[in-house]
């Protein structure tokens, strides 16, 4: 018993960083300016630190009657996780308007969705896990509350949502009904896996995964939402949720459905495959700053569909090394897009992005930086993520595949190159962005941002690290 | 004696019932939330009578943890509700249409 509680020691300290917080924030009305920013790193530090030594540790075990599981991918998964929120709150929380201390207690309680749902070994816990998440995003999405197009983003992204996980429960609710079990092992071990049935029940849990990732047919929340929140609540849901999707993705169709892979594949290639081109070919259409970033998300979530649907761990690999790697691209982005904006002014369109170098070099460089990356020119990180993805198709005889992707990225070229040209080669007749970054914000951007340029030229350890991830299903194959 | 059947398709009609609702809905946005709570209830019928028809205890208690979800879930949203009330002075769902492309 006390070992159970020991190994999940991070969940642990985020459930009472919770209820301090809750705590602090119903006393401290007037100045708790940084007491959620400081609870939140420090919380996100130690569980960093502490799954950082369980990773090397190599635990591996079921814990709670076999509902809850410590292994590499979870730990692993949940460092990335708070490593990735550390940096999220020290670049973005120490700004004036975004210390609010409910926005850091919404977003802890989103990584504590994550981590559960990164160590679910069971139905029941992945769906507690998918909603902590979920619901706390319609908050984060809510958070400014007196703007139009704010709460306006927030219902639409919420009736999209209770859709997707009512009809990702009625798939769950038919997988159940045929195996008679929530456990994944034992979902595995049927041999009912291929019936007509079970491909139904299969359908209706992708439609709910591809909601949560933002895939094509389901896809409308993202540039709505990256719209409407305020660009910390945007940073935030850009990043966080995709790991704790990708975890969804791999429990349930690598663990679970493992045996109706040839199935889940050809779904999840389609959905892939349309997001891939319609994000890319839309984005090129926006004016919105804001809303190109969503629907390259939209795209850069086909690319990893695609490394998905190999179906072999070599493809998750891949594709957990794009996701990792995006995230450091679009973190750089938008952290780039918060600290220039002001209280009373922030960057929506283009047109306020136009001739950023003059005022500021240092933020403008970075934001270059994450656009070469997304297009995917060489010296950066996003040239190695779209090589590896692309390696593995062509590993596995899916050229045609690896050509459709390689010609949308060239596509895709043309709305980042223009963000680059707004920022450089455009004169200016609004006002110009005041915005100034503190230190924090400086340190944390500039190691993103520096993150792009030196990881692409060493990509090692990110593929070292994805594949320790995964090293113990590399010993059983 | 009912079969499984006559739940199970109790249920799927149900969910078609919420799914259509929600379709073709053109008025309040209210009527949608109402929607979704039919969605999660045929989710509960279809549970209920699985965990009965096969003797296991799990599904009934997925259930348990779906409603209180739900409820979590409607609250959520009824604040989201108000809040675009006072923004927008309205809850028509013609009216959410700021956010274009």
């Amino acid at each position: 018993m006390n070992n159970e509680l020991t190994l999940i020691t991070p969940e642990l300290i985020i459930a009472s960083a919770i209820c301090l917080l809750i705590l602090v924030n119903s006393f401290l009305t007037t100045e708790k300016r940084y007491t959620g920013l400081i609870i939140g790193s420090i919380t996100m530090a130690t569980c960093a630190l502490i799954s950082l030594i369980f990773l090397i540790e190599t635990t591996n075990s079921s814990i709670f009657n076999n509902h809850y599981k410590i292994d590499h991918f979870s730990t692993g998964l949940k460092f990335t996780t708070y490593l990735i929120a550390l940096f999220i709150f020290i670049g973005t929380k120490t700004n004036k308007e975004n210390t609010k201390s409910e926005l850091v207690l919404l977003e802890i309680f989103a990584i504590l969705g994550v981590s559960i749902l990164a160590s679910s070994n069971n139905l029941l816990t992945l769906y507690l896990g998918l909603e902590t998440l979920t619901l706390s995003m319609y908050g984060l999405v809510a958070s400014k509350r007196s703007s139009e197009i704010a709460t306006e983003s927030a219902m639409k992204f919420f009736i999209l949502g209770a859709i997707a996980s009512a009809i990702f429960l009625y798939g769950v609710s038919f997988v159940y009904g045929l195996h008679g079990t929530l456990f994944f092992e034992e979902l595995n071990n049927a041999t009912i896996n291929n019936t007509i049935e079970m491909q139904l029940a299969l359908a209706f849990i992708i439609c709910g995964i591809a909601f949560k990732l933002g895939a094509v047919p389901f896809h409308s929340w993202v540039p709505d939402t990256y719209q409407g929140a305020s660009t910390s609540s945007a940073l935030f849901i850009s990043t966080i949720p995709k790991l704790g999707a990708f975890a969804l993705i791999y429990r349930l169709l690598y663990e679970a459905f493992i045996a109706n892979a040839e199935f889940w594949s050809l779904l999840i290639l389609l959905l892939g495959l349309l997001s891939l081109i319609l994000g890319n070919v839309i984005a090129i259409a926006q004016d919105n700053l804001r809303r190109i970033l969503g629907y390259s998300a939209v795209g850069h979530i086909g690319f990893i569909l695609i490394g998905l649907s190999i179906g072999s761990i070599d493809g998750a690999i891949a594709a957990l090394a794009y996701l990792v790697i995006y995230i450091l691209m679009t973190a750089a982005a938008f952290m780039s897009i918060e600290v220039i904006s002001t209280e009373k002014r922030a960057v929506v369109t283009l047109a306020d992005i136009k001739d950023l170098n003059s005022t500021h070099p240092w933020i403008s460089l970075i934001m270059l930086f994450s656009m070469f990356s997304m297009v995917g020119i060489p010296p950066f990180i996003g040239f190695y993520a779209k090589w590896i993805i692309l390696s593995e198709l062509i590993n596995s005889d899916m050229l045609s595949i690896a050509l459709i992707g390689i010609i949308v990225s060239v596509i895709a070229a043309f709305y980042y190159l223009r963000i680059v040209w707004y920022m450089y080669f455009e004169k200016n007749e609004l006002p110009i962005m005041k915005g100034s970054p503190n230190i924090f914000q400086k340190t944390s951007i500039s190691l993103v941002g520096l993150s792009i340029l030196l990881l692409g030229i060493y990509p090692s350890p990110i593929i070292n690290f994805c594949r320790s991830i995964f090293s113990p299903f590399l010993l059983i194959d | 004696m009912l079969t499984l059947q006559s739940y199970l398709s109790l249920a799927a009609i149900i969910f078609s019932i919420g799914i259509i609702g929600i379709v073709i809905n053109r008025k309040n946005i209210i009527i949608v939330m109402m929607c979704t709570e039919l969605l999660l209830i045929s989710v509960n019928f279809n549970f209920i009578a699985f965990s009965y028809f096969n003797q296991d205890i799990a599904g009934q208690i997925f259930v348990f943890f779906i409603l209180t979800v739900a409820a979590a879930e409607a609250a959520i949203g009824l604040a989201i509700l108000v809040a675009l009330y006072r923004n927008k002075k309205s809850i028509d769902v013609h009216e959410l249409r700021t956010l274009r492309n």
